[in-house]
């Protein structure tokens, strides 16, 4: 809220410190200030009034209070109508409130008002907190809610039909024109000011155009409620009008602060228009606000906060605030609260009073006593970072997408399934959480392939189901080939000891034929391959990418978190070459496969260091070029044992039929 | 034969005074070579009397054999010259050859950095779900029911009744107090989402790590400590902090916690909209309700609470301008870290 510092300077008799240094002691000691903006001979000093202090600070008397207590001044408040308890004669109004609606409901009527120039100092004062003089009566009711913080309303009286007013919700099909000329319909859920023909008001929103103040205005019926904070709310938020009194309306207020501010905007009316109030304002209070007590420990404080003070220095902080203090004991202080300061419930809002006047910048640092004790092993944390440095190492750049999905992206991934939607996100970028991480890696090739010939990323995030269950996901992406990834993925899987990996075909609405499901014994742990070209085109990725996905959640349990380490043979390798030219359609595993049956334990490697097809072979054949290592833990083999192995490998394979072998 | 010694003569004064691998081929197939000098000797030795020949040949050969033994050697110092000036000649200015290294997302690293730091002061890395429940994310948080200061945050809500995309890490606090025993010494790190529109300094969704003190006789002054030290190792300098009061339903008393501004070291800039500081996190100690709500005896216990950005703090680290880089996967931004 905008505050003028002239109007806050005006509540004290001796001069407040320049507004840069007022605005310090705020921050320190209250709240944040935004902004310090000269303005003509004024200063416009921007504080941010949180919820909890919205109650009694959305005014000027109530930070004036408030720097009164930080910089110990005295201040007074200003002048109200005191004189008001007089029989009302020409006053005839009654009024009916709906209690659910208004815990208090004050009704003041002046006549022979003169609606005449607002005086200049209520003008500028209202300017400097942004507000458009209208007229004199509203100029009035407008200031005093910047100066208390209870909004008011005028109605002209005359204009009123009959002479009751009601406090209720507003019936079916009701609707208004308010001040401005804009029209609503109304609900059953918002309250309503009416006469006997209907509503004159929108309750603690905005006031209707029909009992509107103008120029002839003579009778003026004046309005200081309470009303309750959840409808106003609701109501507002109902009809989209937010104004300045719903605003303090909907944090709740002091039902005591509704009589001193119909005081002092009589006061006003009738120093300034003229007028006399016909009488005492009718007064619907039916459970008066009584001041509360709560007691506070003194060793409490000091344990809360970490200092220690004495029962002298917190009273006289509770004193500076207006809260009055009774020591009961040595040790308990009983603090009286005032109504207006309903942020005050419990022992601990006492104590971040004495905190925060005291100052945090007063407390010493002080080191915690705890017991040392290790925290605790998060092995799946541990298993992402692992993963993180390994792929980083591989030459992949981490990246972070957005959760989120629109309803494009959901079509091109033909995603079958429901999946969690947004409730009128900012941007239709956030319809859906993203059920994959996909979406967003092709993305990143798409925004990248015009800048980068290598493109190498990863990601590990959260995916969400329709049921709004999470998974964390690891999926990446290059330009090279499936070959090249599943060596990336087969050397992760080495490093966290994760054995029995196989890969399957398998059918999938995203990925082409040159992909794999990856198997952990006899459960999916991921897919590797080519995402199908129609969806590479709609998505504008113009390489071919390799992708994958791995659940890795699914690898906790499985996963050894270490390499398998096996001992270090002393023993020599003997290193033999052999090609075998198979059908095309004969798969690696099945030829690996077999020599490894054969073999048995001393082959311990495999490595295809050629893989040829054309015309150097006949049509419809592969040849693969195989490096067999074997190496015993027990002896050094010799020519004889390893020409023996090897033979009885070359005569397995060429009992296939279709397969011939040679050695090298 | 004064020939022949001439011809040595010449061709050993020769072969001494050059040193560039060029002129010694050609003085090499001057003398050596087909139709060279000293096969045209051979010619003439043919053609000579008999009785002469055998002196004669034994000259020539001997002049052969003396001339290509020179040039041999002649070549062999040309070429380990040639070697030297190479040597003497490596360019150490050559770029060098990129490797192919990736790169680890500056968040991860702000993250490792913050958990590092925590786990040196005890503290578990605890994590919770990023869809949320009303009760969790604002109910059990003491939120009043209701009120304005459920509006603090933009909340992004999700179409299925009472959840929503948390605002905070906070409801992990609830989460983890209510199954274990206090004391508790616990960091939250996790994506938060406000429904807000993106741009320079505000995101969809973004980084936060709450902590989380409980214990019998934990203080404001022990969260000053503590986040002293994260402060100063994290940003690795002597910075100053502040707290401001200011105000959380979750915690009671609440505040903001200030830095000395590292980019102008305190001076004023426009970083620090010239206060000289900035604006960390929002900490405060846990209000009684949220121990109550969490089934902790809040006569027996307290503690600190905190909640700070994470993007932010890497904002801050790295000297970033725009909060949206972290997620928009550019390369050039990201091959940076």
């Amino acid at each position: 809220m905008k505050f003028s510092y002239n109007w806050l300077n005006s509540f004290f008799e001796k001069d407040l410190p320049d507004p840069e240094k007022l605005s310090e002691d705020l921050i320190m000691h209250f709240f944040e200030v935004e902004e310090v903006e000269k303005k003509n001979d004024d200063y416009v000093i921007d504080i941010d009034i949180l919820p909890n202090r919205a109650y009694d600070c959305l005014s000027h008397e109530g930070v004036a209070r408030e720097i009164s207590a930080i910089l110990e001044l005295d201040f007074s408040e200003p002048e109200t109508e005191k004189n008001i308890k007089k029989e009302d004669k020409d006053n005839n109004f009654e009024i009916e409130i709906d209690r659910k609606c208004a815990s208090r409901y004050l009704l003041a009527g002046i006549k022979g008002v003169e609606i005449g120039k607002t005086p200049k100092p209520i003008k500028e004062r209202l300017e400097a907190c942004g507000l458009q003089s209208v007229n004199a009566v509203v100029d009035i009711t407008n200031y005093v809610m910047l100066e208390t913080g209870q909004p008011l309303h005028a109605f002209d009286g005359d204009k009123i039909e009959g002479n009751q007013i009601w406090v209720r919700r507003a019936k079916k099909d009701e609707s208004i024109t308010v001040l401005g000329g804009k029209r609503y319909k109304l609900s059953n859920s918002v309250p309503v000011i009416a006469d006997k023909k209907g509503p004159v008001g929108i309750a603690g929103i905005k006031g209707g155009k029909r009992a509107e103040i103008d120029k002839k205005t003579n009778f003026v019926l004046l309005e200081a409620a309470n009303f309750d904070p959840v409808k106003i709310r609701k109501a507002s938020s109902e009809i989209k009008l937010r104004t300045d009194a719903s605003l303090r309306f909907e944090h709740g207020m002091d039902p005591n602060l509704a009589e001193k501010a119909i005081k002092r905007t009589v006061h006003l009316i009738e120093k300034y228009c003229k007028g006399t109030l016909t009488g005492d304002p009718l007064d619907f209070y039916p459970k008066k606000k009584k001041k509360k007590k709560i007691k506070l420990s003194i060793e409490n404080s000091n344990n809360l906060l970490g200092v220690k003070l004495n029962e002298k220095d917190i009273t006289n902080i509770l004193n500076r605030l207006n809260l009055k203090t009774e020591i009961k004991n040595k040790k308990e202080i009983e603090v009286t609260v005032p109504t207006y300061r309903g942020d005050l419930e419990i022992e601990e809002d006492l104590i971040e009073e004495v905190g925060r006047i005291y100052g945090y910048e007063n407390i010493t640092p002080q080191n915690p006593k705890a017991i040392i004790s290790t925290p605790e092993y998060d092995k799946f944390l541990y298993l992402q970072e692992k993963v993180r440095d390994l792929f980083v190492g591989l030459g992949f750049t981490e990246t972070y997408n957005r959760s989120f999905i629109d309803e494009k992206v959901k079509e091109i991934f033909n995603c079958q399934e429901e999946l969690m939607k947004m409730k009128s996100p900012v941007s239709k970028k956030y319809t859906y959480l993203r059920p994959r991480l996909i979406p967003g890696i092709l993305e990143n090739i798409k925004d990248n392939q015009k800048k980068f010939d290598k493109i190498k990323i990863f990601e590990i995030g959260k995916t969400f189901n329709g049921e709004g269950e999470e998974e964390m996901i690891f999926a990446g992406a290059d330009l090279s080939n499936f070959r090249k990834m599943k060596g990336n993925l087969d050397l992760l899987f080495q490093k966290i000891g994760l054995k029995n990996i196989s890969y399957k075909a398998f059918e999938s609405s995203i990925y082409d034929l040159q992909a794999a499901e990856i198997m952990q014994k006899n459960q999916r742990i991921g897919v590797l391959g080519k995402i199908k070209k129609d969806i590479l085109k709609k998505m504008k990725v113009e390489g071919d990418p390799v992708v994958f996905e791995i659940y890795i959640e699914k690898l906790m349990g499985k996963s050894l978190l270490r390499p398998d380490y096996k001992t270090v043979s002393k023993f020599p390798i003997a290193v033999k070459d052999i090609s075998v030219l198979v059908p095309e359609k004969t798969n690696y595993e099945v030829v690996s496969k077999k020599i490894r049956s054969v073999a048995g334990s001393l082959l311990i490697k495999i490595e295809l260091f050629d893989l040829y097809q054309g015309d150097k072979i006949p049509e419809g054949k592969k040849n693969f070029g195989l490096r067999l290592s074997f190496r015993s833990d027990r002896k050094t083999l010799s020519k004889e044992d390893i020409k023996k192995l090897l033979d009885k490998i070359i005569l397995t394979l060429q009992k296939e039929g279709e397969w011939e072998v040679r050695k090298k | 034969m004064d020939d022949i010694q001439d011809i040595e003569k010449k061709a050993l004064s020769e072969i001494k005074k050059t040193d560039s691998k060029k002129e010694i081929n050609k003085i090499e197939k001057r003398y050596l070579g087909k139709g060279g000098i000293v096969s045209e000797i051979f010619k003439l030795i043919s053609e000579s009397s008999p009785e002469k020949r055998a002196d004669m040949g034994k000259k020539a050969n001997e002049l052969k054999v003396l001339i290509s033994k020179k040039i041999g050697e002649k070549k062999g110092e040309i070429k380990s010259e040639a070697k030297k000036t190479k040597e003497q000649n490596f360019d150490f200015t050559l770029p060098g050859v990129s490797p192919d290294f990736g790169h680890l997302h500056p968040i991860t690293q702000s993250l490792r950095e913050i958990i590092r730091i925590f786990e040196g002061m005890g503290f578990s890395v605890v994590q919770g779900p990023d869809v949320e429940t009303v009760r969790y994310n604002f109910d059990a948080l003491n939120f009043p029911k209701d009120h304005p200061a459920r509006e603090m945050q933009d909340t992004l809500f999700i179409e299925k009744e009472d959840f929503l995309m948390r605002t905070h890490t906070s409801p992990v606090q609830v989460r983890f107090m209510e199954k274990r025993e206090p004391p508790f010494r616990i960091i939250v790190p996790g994506r938060v989402y406000r429904n807000e529109t993106t741009d320079a300094s505000h995101e969809i969704n973004f980084y936060q790590t709450e902590g989380l003190m409980v214990g019998k006789k934990i203080t404001v002054a022990n969260f000053k400590a503590i986040i002293m030290e994260f402060i100063e190792n994290f940003f690795d300098g002597d910075i100053d902090i502040r707290l401001r009061p200011s105000f959380f339903p979750f915690t009671e008393p609440s505040f903001e916690v200030d830095m000395t501004c590292t980019i102008c070291d305190g001076k004023g800039c426009s970083v620090c909209s010239n206060t000289g500081w900035i604006e960390v996190l929002g900490a405060g100690m846990v209000h009684p309700n949220v121990l109550k709500n969490s089934n902790v005896d809040s006569d027996k216990w307290q503690g600190f609470a905190f909640g700070m950005g994470i993007d932010r703090l890497a904002m801050i680290k790295y000297g970033i301008e725009d909060t949206r880089l972290f997620y928009s996967g550019n390369l050039d931004f990201l091959n940076q870290f």
